[in-house]
């Protein structure tokens, strides 16, 4: 399976709630965040991937896009084409292969590697949007990492680019990580951290050890590594354990400054790493699902991405500070409408 | 009740709303939007061209929404941002149309503002949510 990016962008809502925001409200912030990015009232996945796909649709032709595979565990409608949305949207081709991923974080990755098989090798290109603003209940810890972003990235068959060189997947059974029930909008797990840490740590580590093994590389010859960031602490140490450097992770972690952006966990460190990354930079990007499973994606650089005027750089420093109250609004928006 | 659109109504409305897809008159050339049967400008003009707009534009007037002033669709978000603007925005095509301000600075719109249209959830009606454009102060 061959093929590679042209493109990527990045979206990040306007509204950010700090660190000292949970302090004042719960007398202490569960999460290893310095601020995080909320989604404001007429914000949804939906929205926020549009965001993301406007801004690559400036640089590469809408008409030539032959696939699309939206990422989210979010989507506003628990049953309904949520692509038809986003195409309508961007004014992509109705005759575009469409896939929706998102019954886990992992829908991210997921959705590079279906859209790098669905174009085959053959000609046009491949749209991947992945969106989220994942929610628990307000009065859980785990809500305190949750943040929202989007990102969108081109693919296309053929060399060049930000070449595909490989990926690995596991998946395993985990009960009690990070569940929403069906019929349920809110994320809800058996608030035990070190049992979930474990099995982020284990699946991760492993794919990421299948990757380097398939390929025959070891940790030095990637210039860039993104694991994917639920938590600061957490990526951060599993980063060292597997062999990598905080030289190697710094660029893609995004974490403190977003908070948990489910399916964009990994992809947003990802775009800040090709908005920088020179020709002949080796690329690991791993993603994570709860319940639970892994992937690690390899790439190298032989040509730098197209990025839009905006790079994440831009969405970061664009915000503006909401107070809890505010917040809480926010989450408790199905009780308002 | 708010002014109620129904949803094949709205159904039909999803070009310009969703994409902003006006209508260029061949007669006087002039950009139409939202789409009309007859020229607005020429008032002869009834076979047109359609063109997406690029959604970018100026304010040319604004207004604050807040209180108990927002009609009963937009009352959930009213009471949760306590108020938001409401912008007149004159496209770089020419038309005019009136739109809410997202992300609006501290110190609210201002006549002159350069503005471009994002795609925001508008309201929901019979659980069927309307999606469509608002306007975004550029940078």
């Amino acid at each position: 399976m061959a093929g590679r990016i042209i493109a990527c962008a990045t979206y990040i809502p306007f509204l950010r709630l700090t660190r000292a925001e949970y302090r004042k409200a719960w007398g202490r912030c569960a999460a290893d965040i310095g601020e995080k990015a909320v989604a404001d009232f007429d914000e949804d996945a939906v929205t926020m991937a549009v965001e993301a796909g406007r801004q690559v649709l400036a640089l590469v032709d809408a008409a030539g896009v032959r696939v699309l595979a939206l990422a989210s565990t979010t989507l506003p409608y628990a049953e309904k084409m949520a692509a038809g949305t986003v195409a309508a949207a961007l004014g992509l081709p109705e005759k575009v292969t469409s896939v929706e991923l998102g019954t886990s974080a992992r829908a991210g990755t997921e959705a590079l590697l279906s859209a790098l098989a669905l174009l085959g090798g053959e000609e046009g290109t491949a749209l991947v949007l992945a969106a989220d603003c994942p929610a628990a209940s307000p009065g859980e810890d785990l809500d305190h990492a949750l943040g929202a972003a989007a990102c969108a990235f081109v693919l296309a068959a053929g060399s060049g680019g930000v070449e595909f060189e490989g990926a690995a997947s596991r998946v395993t059974e985990r009960l009690g990580e990070r569940f929403v029930p069906r019929g349920a909008v809110r994320i809800r797990d058996v608030a035990v951290r070190t049992y979930t840490g474990e099995a982020y740590a284990a699946t991760v580590g492993a794919v990421v050890r299948d990757l380097l093994e398939r390929l025959g590389r070891r940790p030095g010859d990637y210039r860039y590594v993104v694991l994917p960031q639920f938590d600061g602490r957490q990526t951060a140490s599993l980063g060292r354990r597997l062999g990598f450097t905080s030289e190697q992770m710094e660029a893609g972690l995004i974490f403190a400054r977003v908070g948990d952006t489910g399916v964009c966990a990994s992809l947003l460190g990802f775009c800040a790493v090709l908005e920088q990354a020179s020709p002949g930079d080796r690329i690991l990007v791993a993603g994570y699902g709860s319940g639970c499973g892994g992937q690690a994606l390899s790439f190298v650089v032989r040509e730098p991405v197209l990025r839009p005027p905006h790079g994440l750089h831009y969405w970061l420093e664009r915000k503006r500070y909401i107070d809890y109250l505010h917040y809480l609004k926010l989450r408790l928006k199905e009780q308002l409408l | 009740m708010g002014a109620h659109i129904s949803v094949p109504m709205y159904q039909r409305a999803v070009p310009q709303r969703y994409r902003l897809v006006g209508l260029r008159c061949r007669n006087c050339g002039r950009v139409n939007f939202p789409p009309k049967g007859v020229c607005r400008y020429c008032g002869v003009g009834a076979d047109f061209e359609e063109c997406r707009l690029s959604g970018r534009g100026t304010v040319h007037s604004w207004t604050l929404i807040a209180g108990a002033g927002a009609p009963p669709e937009f009352a959930a978000e009213a009471a949760c941002k306590g108020s938001y603007p409401v912008v007149l925005v004159e496209l770089d095509e020419g038309p005019r149309i009136i739109a809410q301000m997202v992300d609006p600075p501290e110190e609210g719109p201002r006549i002159g503002m350069r503005v471009e249209a994002v795609f925001r959830r508008i309201y929901e009606e019979e659980g069927v949510i309307r999606y469509g454009f608002k306007f975004r102060p550029m940078t």
